[in-house]
């Protein structure tokens, strides 16, 4: 091999590290820079080929409202949040036109009027998928091989996400039966 | 270009190896070498002399178990991977990706080009570009991110791509075009955001936009000597994933289960179009650069270009063709496919047997008898009792397996001989 591309196969490989530390950290800063909130969801327990054991995490507020017509498969939709007792529920759901990038309230949980101003306010952005349903980007929670079921068979789930600004969601923890996930922990009965 | 012997630029590729012969013999009839000096060409590189880098058979034998062992270690740290053991903290495994992935690449470069055992050693690089996916997907596993995520692939693949043609290796670009394709399946869900699983559909002909991308990579790089050993697999990529499509449009159940989907093309992403448009300018690029007359460029035979050219054109208006039938259905859709098909198996054969490529032939008997047999399911399924059915099947698969196996070998001996003679 010339002395070219010995240089050329080096600076490939240099950029392959270069690509994969920049990818952790701009996925570490998403977990650690965040605002935190904590929703319900309710798992069932695939597996992937490359990945290894998963949850698939099915969120309470990836359910659209009812009477909301004219929402299609792939259109974006933020859900504004309010805090409860335990987790932060949907107050209301905002679709962005693709018209004129601007936001404007269709089928909210909580009918009042907004001008689409998200300034101050904790929401999550997601994306409509063929079940009509809201994919947040966090559907999926890997678990060390062979423990799965101790998510699939808790009584109560709740995930612990952190927030961007743009309202970006990264799974930080699960909260299993109100204990964070624990691949030692026995699985409820 | 010398597969997978990166240090032996003396070694001669198979083509080489292949038509030799055949080119020492003409030099020798038109008076430009003496006998002794053919032989003396003849002698240096038979298989088995050191100058050929040894016995082609037992080059060929090392390569394909480096390879394999390096495949088999590569599954054993997915597997570790997909394990995901909780005992080793986050950082820690991480920081084993960041470090053991260039250690593999430093490991395989001094095998294969300081210590001179250059097939172990691009195949412990091939390794390494295994591990570079496994550390994208072990980050993906850290932080939750689905592995169906639509830029983890396209990632890996722009990281594999440009190894392939620093080390020169045909197993590197056959895993870089498998990233390629895959890549391409997972930015579909970007290409057609707003549309459910079955108006999908609409990006297949997309598929064949990018199997005659392949398939002009493949002319193109016939056409320089240090790209030529690439040629075959891109064409046999390309040609794969042309015929794949193709074959998915013959289907009558295909015909009758799609709906008029004109008013669904809107909802294909800007990203989908731009891609398509990029990769059909690289395609005419590609192309044009096959057929440029140049010095320094083989392979080449008269009037080649122009039917390479048709035959990528036929591809693109195909693909033209399968957007307009799911835009406006009818009952043509069937009969064109099937016709296309046929075309499509005909041409292939035509060019193995015009220009001594015995590999199209190889593809297009296997492709043709494999549309044979589904028309026969789909026809017959309904009309028959199942037991006839299987049976007549049974027959047909024998008698037109013998068949095609006895027209596949006399094409292709008449190439061998062909190829010896000329």
């Amino acid at each position: 091999m010339s002395r070219r591309m010995t240089v050329l196969l080096f600076a490939v490989v240099a950029a392959q590290v270069i690509g994969l530390v920049v990818f952790a950290t701009v996925r570490q800063v998403a977990v650690t820079q965040g605002r935190e909130v904590t929703l319900q969801t309710v798992p069932v327990d695939p597996r992937s080929l490359l990945q290894g054991d998963y949850a698939i995490l099915d969120y309470e507020i990836a359910e659209l409202p009812n009477n909301w017509d004219g929402i299609k498969i792939g259109d974006t939709v933020d859900v504004v949040l309010r805090p409860g007792p335990e987790v932060w529920r949907a107050d209301y759901y905002l679709l962005l036109s693709k018209e004129d990038g601007a936001s404007y309230i269709r089928g909210p949980v909580h009918a009042f009027p907004r001008d689409g101003d998200l300034s101050g306010e904790v929401f999550i952005r997601g994306r409509v998928n063929d079940r009509r349903r809201l994919d947040f980007g966090i559907g999926t929670f890997f678990v060390p091989e062979g423990t799965g079921h101790i998510v699939e068979r808790a009584q109560d789930v709740k995930v612990v996400v952190s927030l961007s600004a743009s309202g970006n969601a990264v799974i930080k923890t699960v909260l299993v039966d109100g204990e964070p996930f624990d691949p030692g922990m026995e699985p409820a009965r | 270009m010398s597969p997978d012997t990166p240090d032996s630029p003396s070694a001669p590729n198979a083509d080489f190896t292949r038509q030799l012969p055949a080119e020492v013999a003409q030099w020798e009839a038109d008076g430009i070498i003496t006998a002794e000096q053919a032989g003396a060409i003849r002698n240096r590189y038979a298989s088995d002399s050191p100058e050929a880098g040894g016995s082609a058979i037992g080059n060929r034998v090392v390569t394909v178990i480096a390879i394999m062992g390096a495949a088999l270690i590569g599954l054993g740290i997915i597997a570790f991977i997909a394990a995901n053991w909780s005992d080793i903290p986050k950082l820690v495994k991480l920081a084993m990706m960041v470090v053991g992935t260039p250690a593999i690449y430093v490991i395989g470069w001094f095998i294969g080009y300081r210590f001179g055992y250059a097939r172990i050693g691009i195949a412990v690089i091939l390794l390494g570009a295994i591990a570079f996916g496994a550390s994208i997907h072990l980050i993906a596993q850290t932080y939750h991110v689905p592995v169906n995520h639509p830029n983890l692939v396209p990632l890996w693949f722009l990281g594999v791509i440009p190894l392939a043609y620093i080390t020169r290796s045909r197993a590197m670009l056959g895993l870089s075009i498998i990233l390629f394709l895959a890549a391409a399946g997972f930015r579909a869900q970007e290409w057609a955001p707003d549309l459910g699983a079955e108006e999908t559909v609409l990006l297949i002909p997309g598929a064949l936009v990018l199997g005659a991308f392949l398939f002009a990579l493949g002319r193109s790089h016939a056409r320089f000597p240090d790209t030529r050993a690439f040629a075959r697999m891109y064409d046999l990529a390309g040609l794969l994933v042309a015929s794949a499509t193709i074959y998915l449009f013959s289907f009558s159940e295909f015909r009758l289960g799609i709906d008029r989907q004109a008013s669904n093309f809107s909802s294909l992403s800007v990203e989908f179009w731009l891609i398509m448009g990029f990769v059909s300018a690289a395609t005419a690029g590609a192309i044009v650069a096959a057929g440029w007359p140049a010095s320094g460029r083989t392979g080449q035979r008269p009037g080649q270009i122009w039917w390479e050219a048709g035959a990528v054109g036929s591809m693109a208006i195909i693909a033209a063709v399968m957007w307009l039938g799911l835009a406006f259905g009818g009952e043509w859709l069937w009969w064109v496919f099937n016709l296309v098909m046929l075309a499509g198996v005909l041409a292939m054969i035509a060019a193995g047997y015009r220009w001594n490529r015995a590999y199209l032939i190889n593809l297009a008997v296997p492709i043709f008898a494999i549309t044979l047999f589904t028309r026969y399911f789909e026809f017959w399924l309904g009309l028959l009792g199942q037991s006839v059915l299987f049976i007549v099947a049974g027959v047909i698969l024998l008698a037109g397996g013998f068949g095609m196996e006895y027209l596949r070998r006399r094409l292709v001996r008449r190439i061998r001989e062909s190829e010896a003679t000329s």
